[in-house]
């Protein structure tokens, strides 16, 4: 067992085996899926050879401005305004815990609700545009935002707290400078929570009612049988998932770098 | 690409616990005070009587029902056959998926966990799928399936899989060495190893991977009856929201609502409990 927990450095001269090792899965999954899918006549899984055109046709020329960028404008819009809703709401409520508390059955009601039984509702209340998909993926994402906020602001460090006091910081120093850095990680997890949710009713919102967005053209293209249209249509939100997911991951941590050693010492 | 695996997920375990973390809290005094306990439902009560104000006197677009309306709507609903149809498919879905995908996600976990090799081998691929919403292999599901409740099922156990998977590798792959080799020391066997050293580490990973992949589940299967028709409470939202039937639309969200928050509870006392022990292990070792 010893043997596999060596330090770096010890292994250090095995790091392009180890590299080879890591890429090796991804490089045959691709090269079997072109080869597998070449000839292939079967109308639901077309050549990869053909849905690469296709892909290339449709999602790296004129339908970026017409589908992609709505997509994620509503995706992002939705988000941006959940995160500044919930941070700001949360701060305050976290300062407030009569208040929090409450409130707390409505709060939890609103997470543990799952956020695409909404879908219809919104569309009830505010029709099928760009501005009713941005105000329903900003509602589901608040509440993960909001509730981390309010726990991380709550569970600051009392003697940080005396600290600032003593040093006769005003309200507003003490939330900005001490409270919101010191609930930064819970925020931030928060945060990815509800950029994953963001990312799902974005593409739930496309496939149950639009008239633009890459759901949109997805499904149309299943329902036409534009097999090749679709299997690009995943394979792009595949990607923008990694993306957009993926690159939080990134963020979070490099601005957290203070909070993981902190925690090592 | 391992830098991209997320912080533990146990960390976003904070996201649950309004109201219940420190001893100064009203929430820890309410036990004492019933007056403060009734607050948090009292509060609740004149939301909803305010809604039922509003509505009553005109305030409120129609598409927005009072209160009162949307329970007399359950009441009338829910001991209609059709209901409980839709209950039960959508429960099955739910739950079927979600057994079956945790399954799957903690055998692939376990299996990665001790075996760097494969972990070396598949971890790119992985890190690549996790990120992949389940909801995006929605229309080739229904290309192949067609709109069938084994889709809706297919889908929320794929939801499953990935925080399972994660979750359990990253409970495997932290067990302390040392608690290993204390293991090996003393010559227990393979079946109190596991018992008394796999197990109490892996179980809390699993436990909040549980939680997470249940409320995913839970969201996927709902959108997949919306979208397709499916057998299920969502499809029945999505009708009466068509036909211009709001207080049934309302009272079937609440009971998906309702379904959502006792999920929550069981899970999160379930893990509760697995931290719990999970807790009191770490403060013995230091």
């Amino acid at each position: 067992m010893t043997a596999e927990r060596l330090p770096r450095t010890a292994t250090a001269s095995r790091r392009p085996l180890r590299l080879a090792a890591s890429l090796a899965l991804p490089v045959v999954v691709i090269v079997a899926w072109w080869f597998a899918s070449a000839g292939s006549t079967s109308p639901f899984f077309p050549p990869l050879q053909t849905i690469l055109a296709t892909f290339g046709e449709n999602w790296l020329s004129s339908r970026v401005v017409t589908d992609v960028l709505p997509s994620l404008g509503r995706m992002l819009a939705g988000f941006a305004i959940a995160v500044v809703v919930g941070v700001v709401l949360g701060a305050l409520l976290g300062r407030l815990p009569i208040v929090s508390y409450a409130l707390n059955p409505v709060l939890q009601f609103g997470r543990a609700l799952p956020a695409t039984a909404l879908v219809p509702v919104s569309i009830v209340l505010l029709g099928i545009g760009d501005l009713p998909k941005i105000l329903l993926i900003a509602f589901v994402t608040v509440f993960p935002v909001m509730l981390n906020t309010i726990d991380g602001v709550r569970n600051v460090d009392a003697v940080l707290e005396d600290a600032t006091r003593s040093y006769r910081l005003t309200r507003a120093q003490r939330a900005l400078l001490v409270q919101l850095p010191a609930a930064a990680p819970q925020i931030l997890a928060g945060m990815r929570i509800a950029l994953s949710v963001a990312f799902v009713m974005m593409v739930v919102t496309e496939l149950f009612a639009a008239v633009n967005g890459i759901g949109y053209v997805t499904l149309q293209a299943q329902q036409s049988f534009q097999v090749a249209l679709m299997w690009s249509g995943i394979l792009l939100l595949g990607i923008l998932g990694v993306l957009v997911n993926g690159l939080f991951v990134l963020v979070e941590r490099r601005l957290l770098r203070w909070y993981a050693q902190d925690r090592e010492d | 690409m391992t830098a991209l695996t997320p912080p533990t997920e146990v960390e976003s375990t904070a996201d649950s616990s309004v109201g219940r973390s420190r001893d100064d809290l009203p929430a820890v005094r309410a036990r004492r005070r019933p007056l403060l306990r009734a607050l948090p439902w009292v509060t609740t009560l004149a939301i909803l009587g305010l809604e039922e104000l509003l509505s009553r006197t005109g305030a409120l677009p129609e598409e927005v029902p009072a209160v009162t309306t949307v329970v007399g709507a359950a009441v009338a609903l829910v001991p209609t056959p059709d209901f409980l149809l839709s209950l039960t498919a959508t429960l099955q879905q739910f739950g079927i998926g979600l057994v079956v995908g945790a399954l799957i996600g903690v055998a692939l976990g376990v299996a990665l966990g001790g075996i760097p090799l494969l972990y070396r081998l598949t971890h790119v691929v992985l890190d690549f799928l996790r990120f992949v919403p389940a909801v995006v292999y929605l229309p080739l599901l229904v290309l192949l399936m067609g709109a069938t409740p084994q889709a809706s099922l297919f889908l929320a156990a794929l939801g499953t899989v990935w925080p399972m998977l994660f979750q359990t590798y990253y409970g495997v792959v932290g067990i302390p060495p040392i608690l290993k080799d204390t293991g090996r020391v003393f010559g227990l066997r393979p079946h109190q190893r596991l018992t008394a050293i796999v197990l109490p580490a892996v179980l809390p990973f699993v436990a909040t991977g549980l939680r997470i992949a249940a409320s995913h589940a839970l969201v996927v299967v709902v959108a997949v009856q919306i979208i397709t028709a499916v057998p299920g409470l969502g499809r029945d939202i999505a009708v009466y929201a068509s036909n211009g039937v709001y207080p049934e639309m309302y009272a079937l969200v609440a009971v998906v609502g309702i379904i959502g928050v006792l999920l929550n509870l069981v899970l999160e006392t379930l893990e509760r409990r697995a931290l719990h022990w999970h807790a009191s292990q770490r403060e013995t070792r230091s």
